[in-house]
């Protein structure tokens, strides 16, 4: 008997956050206006701001140079590009050094002294440097839009906004099993989700491509160095002062990036994210949001990548239970509940992929539908263990970077896609 | 006068000139409604005679009550969504009206399905672009036919689907293209599908109407959300006989897929419509006879909307269903016309509207020698009495019609044999408990709440459940109440039969097949 009881409230648990994640991740396609104002507004040709664009890189001696390169095509009359370095890293210092001294008016490098390193602690070194009135992050593997910035300038001066989330997107969905559901994530994340987070006043604002007025970052007293979301913190210390912090999304204007080159990276970069994400949620700063449906929504927010991944480990046990176990008929349909959301998540996905297809102009085959579907219960697996990882690292107290490495099959991936 | 001047004016301007006042529009469909609602009510127990399927689906509904999904072992023989939704609500009537007929004190409800329909329909029709006028007439046609007045006060699921087929339609066309009501409407026509399985043919063209009316930049969205509305709640039909273990045929047991089998091909197939003889062609003659304007002017105008694109997916969906329940081949069910009807009426306002606003845009380009005459420059001023007196000369030719099937329908009794047996068995029988009786659905219900033991006489043949507690065959029957469906069928049903020839009348209400005779069977 309790065991249906448990079975009956698990799955009415699931069903009801898998309803909520799908919806809020279709937010953008709600209605023909929403997708309308996720855009960036066309800009005006006026350039009234100045940038300062921060390039953490460690050990991206690889990429290091075409993004920078490429950040220096940007169309903005106005902007300096300040690339942080770690003092152990020869390789990577050599780079930019190279770079600095080929465009001294536009390239600086700052050297990160801190004995363990970590990509907050880059950034609050470069901080005191910046002398743009808005301080740009991006990565070291990043490839950037030259109308970026142009568009940046506009949005900011549109929306009276103290932060702007410009779109990042994986783009190498053709890599690997694994990368084409990685390229969604993204897609309806920066395309949909966050939109509506910025919305409703509570955003975990991304890792790159985001824009804040130097004056609230320094006010905000900069990036959490103990945190390994510093990201997500920054977003949830800024709504909860009050910030305002605009998201647009363009396919042209997208930063792109790599999805990690295997799953151990998948899993560790996962790791790190949830980590951060639990981090964030125990420091507790979004107590003080102003009404309760915003510290709902960051409470939600906060643990649903544990959820998820908790979903994606026990819906397959309910359905075992439902179809195999001794219960009756009433309690088997409930414990098929939560698979009617997650169908659907997999019918939206595929015309997700659809969609990405159009917009970013690559041919999507059914191959990759068919890595879309089937790739779901082994990514989910995936998930799961990242998850675990994430809980069991920070109550045991493990809580150091483990980097992503880069390799730059986006680059090609992306001149493809041009 | 003031809608009826709309006609002419083209719809791409509104809010000039004579648009109809706000007020109006709110109160006009509601008031209509009303109207319909009433006239469905009258004589809703009288006509037409209680059909056995209508006692089926209210007994079923009866036994989910009671926490099981048909008062005999449940064998797919349709999804139980229909009946869910009539047992939802069959409490109310049965509360009020204890006295007379169950089942004709269960129509009650199908009045309100149908104003639901209505409602529905003149939403679909409005967002179609009709003017209200032919909103009106659309509504009017799809209720107060005679055929109309007949089947939407029975206890027929094809009554209780055509609202989630509307509904489907109606999201669909949502102007504000919301996702939401994208993913309802894939829900609304599933739920159609499992209320009758033969809606499917009249939701396909849902996808459509969603095509068309969807923003193309979230059309994907829209589409993927329709499906999987459409699907997922769908799915929920076999998963459970899945989980029931009743999915596919084995021993000892019922299975959808033996059900499905039997509705797609066993079932005799009912021959050319347009070949005397036939099954088909009686039921279409049967049409004809109750209403030739509804059944001809309906089937013209789905024929001729497909070639208006405003009107097309309506006129798809009315297609479908036709081209399909023409197949000589298929099986043609008696109420096939009930998902017709909105399609019909639908279609033929809209075509009628449009080829009076055609007349009306000829009469203002007339020739320039002809306009030259005073005469018909005084013509052209009373273009507007004109279109009112061809619409109210239309109006009336329909109802001289119309007038006698549905002076039949509001007022002949075709039940009081019907209900004079009952209460004369009821009479009849001093002690009811234990007391077995052969009976059709039509009486099943209200035998049942009388205290006796009936049996559905399909099911002592055919359900091996009810075999077994009949080792004795029609000796183990005190009395068989027979009526025309036990009679026609018996000749394929052994213990029907022999229970009719071992039994002798103890009297009969009306005749031929409508004939009710209370038996009473040997030693019994």
């Amino acid at each position: 008997m309790w065991i249906w009881v448990l079975v009956i409230l698990v799955s009415l648990i699931l069903t009801a956050s898998a309803v909520s994640t799908l919806t809020w991740m279709l937010h953008a396609w709600g209605t023909p206006e929403n997708l309308k104002a996720t855009r960036f507004s066309p800009p005006d040709g006026q350039h009234h701001l100045s940038f300062s664009l921060l390039v953490p890189a460690r050990h991206e001696e690889n990429v290091l140079h075409a993004t920078v390169e490429r950040l220096l095509e940007s169309t903005h009359q106005n902007y300096e590009i300040i690339i942080i370095v770690g003092h152990d890293d020869p390789d990577t210092t050599a780079i930019a050094r190279q770079l600095e001294a080929q465009y001294a008016t536009r390239v600086s490098v700052v050297v990160d002294t801190n004995e363990r390193k970590n990509k907050p602690k880059a950034l609050n070194t470069a901080l005191p440097h910046c002398t743009g009135e808005v301080v740009g992050v991006f990565d070291a593997e990043d490839q950037v839009h030259p109308l970026l910035l142009e568009h940046i300038d506009h949005e900011f001066r549109t929306t009276a906004a103290d932060v702007v989330q410009g779109g990042v997107q994986l783009i190498n969905f053709d890599s690997s099993w694994y990368s084409v559901r990685n390229c969604m994530e993204y897609f309806f994340w920066f395309r949909s989700r966050l939109h509506l987070q910025a919305q409703k006043g509570f955003i975990p604002l991304g890792g790159n491509t985001v824009f804040v007025r130097t004056e609230v970052i320094r006010e905000a007293g900069g990036w959490d160095e103990n945190c390994l979301a510093e990201d997500c913190d920054l977003g949830v210390r800024l709504s909860t002062a009050g910030k305002k912090i605009a998201v647009a999304y363009d396919a042209v204007l997208v930063t792109r990036e790599e999805t990690p080159h295997s799953i151990t990276a998948l899993l560790k970069q996962r790791t790190r994210w949830n980590q951060g994400f639990l981090q964030v949620l125990r420091k507790g700063d979004w107590r003080r949001l102003p009404t309760f449906g915003q510290r709902a929504l960051a409470r939600y927010t906060l643990i649903s990548p544990l959820v998820q991944a908790f979903s994606g480990a026990v819906i397959p046990v309910g359905l075992a239970v439902g179809l195999f176990a001794d219960v009756p008929v009433g309690v088997a349909f409930i414990s098929f509940l939560p698979v009617i959301p997650t169908l659907a998540t997999l019918a939206f996905e595929v015309a997700g992929l659809h969609d990405f297809g159009k917009q970013y102009r690559v041919r999507i085959g059914t191959l990759h539908y068919l890595r879309l579907l089937a790739g779901m219960p082994l990514y989910n697996v995936v998930l799961a263990l990242a998850a675990a990882r994430a809980v069991l690292r920070e109550y045991t107290g493990r809580r150091e970077w483990e980097l992503t490495k880069h390799l730059g099959v986006h680059l090609k991936a992306a001149h493809e896609g041009d | 006068m003031a809608v009826l001047e709309r006609l002419h004016l083209p719809q791409a301007a509104p809010g000039q000139a004579v648009a109809p006042p706000r007020r109006l529009l709110t109160y006009a469909p509601a008031l209509l409604i009303t109207v319909v609602v009433a006239v469905q009510l009258v004589n809703v127990t009288g006509y037409p005679a209680i059909d056995d399927d209508e006692g089926t689906y209210l007994a079923q509904a009866w036994a989910l009550r009671q926490g099981s999904l048909a008062h005999y072992t449940y064998w797919y023989d349709h999804p139980p969504v229909g009946w869910l939704q009539i047992g939802a609500f069959s409490w109310i009537p049965e509360l009020l009206f204890r006295d007379g007929l169950a089942v004709a004190a269960g129509r009650f409800i199908m009045p309100l399905v149908t104003g639901i329909s209505a409602l529905l329909l003149w939403i679909i029709a409005r967002r179609l672009r009709f003017s209200p006028l032919a909103a009106g007439a659309a509504v009017l046609l799809f209720t107060l036919s005679p055929i109309a007045l007949t089947l939407q006060r029975q206890l027929y699921l094809d009554n209780i689907a055509v609202p989630w087929v509307l509904g489907a339609y109606a999201l669909a066309l949502s102007p504000s293209r919301h996702l939401g009501h994208h993913v309802a409407s894939g829900v609304c026509a599933a739920i159609a599908v499992l209320t009758k399985e033969t809606m499917l043919l009249a939701v396909l063209p849902v996808a459509y109407t969603m095509w068309r009316t969807a923003d193309p930049h979230t059309r994907t969205f829209s589409l993927a959300g329709l499906g999987s509305g459409l699907v997922l709640t769908g799915a929920l039909y076999p998963l459970y006989a899945l989980l029931k273990g009743e999915l596919l045929p084995g021993p000892d047991h019922v299975s959808l897929w033996d059900a499905v089998r039997f509705q797609l091909s066993d079932r005799p197939p009912s021959g050319n419509m347009f070949v005397s003889g036939t099954g088909a062609n009686e039921l279409l003659t049967a049409w004809l006879a109750t209403d030739p304007v509804i059944v001809v002017g309906g089937a013209l105008s789905v024929v001729a909307g497909m070639a208006f694109s405003r009107l097309r997916p309506v006129a798809l969906g009315g297609m479908i269903l036709m081209v399909v329940g023409m197949r000589p081949s298929g099986y043609l069910p008696a109420m096939y016309i009930i998902g017709l009807l909105p399609f019909f009426a639908i279609c033929a306002a809209g075509i009628a509207e449009t080829l009076l606003r055609t007349a009306a845009r000829a009469l203002g380009r007339l020739p320039l020698p002809l306009r030259a005459l005073p005469l018909v420059l005084r013509l052209r001023r009373l273009r507007p009495w004109f279109l009112a007196a061809t619409v109210v000369a239309a109006a009336g030719a329909v109802l001289a019609v119309w007038l006698p099937g549905q002076a039949r329908v509001l007022t002949v009794d075709a039940n009081a044999d019907r209900r004079a047996a009952l209460e004369f068995f009821r009479g009849a029988v001093a002690e009811p408990q234990g007391v077995k009786v052969l009976v059709d659905d039509a009486l099943w219900l209200d035998l049942r709440n009388s205290g006796f033991d009936p049996v559905w006489f399909y099911k002592a043949d055919l359900d091996s459940a009810v075999r077994k507690e009949l080792p004795g065959g029609w000796r183990d029957f005190d009395y068989v109440i027979s009526s025309g469906i036990m009679r026609q069928d018996a000749a394929r049903l052994p213990t029907v039969r022999d229970t009719l020839t071992h039994s002798t009348p103890l009297t009969g209400f009306g005749e031929g097949y409508a004939r009710i005779e209370i038996r009473r069977v040997y030693g019994g």
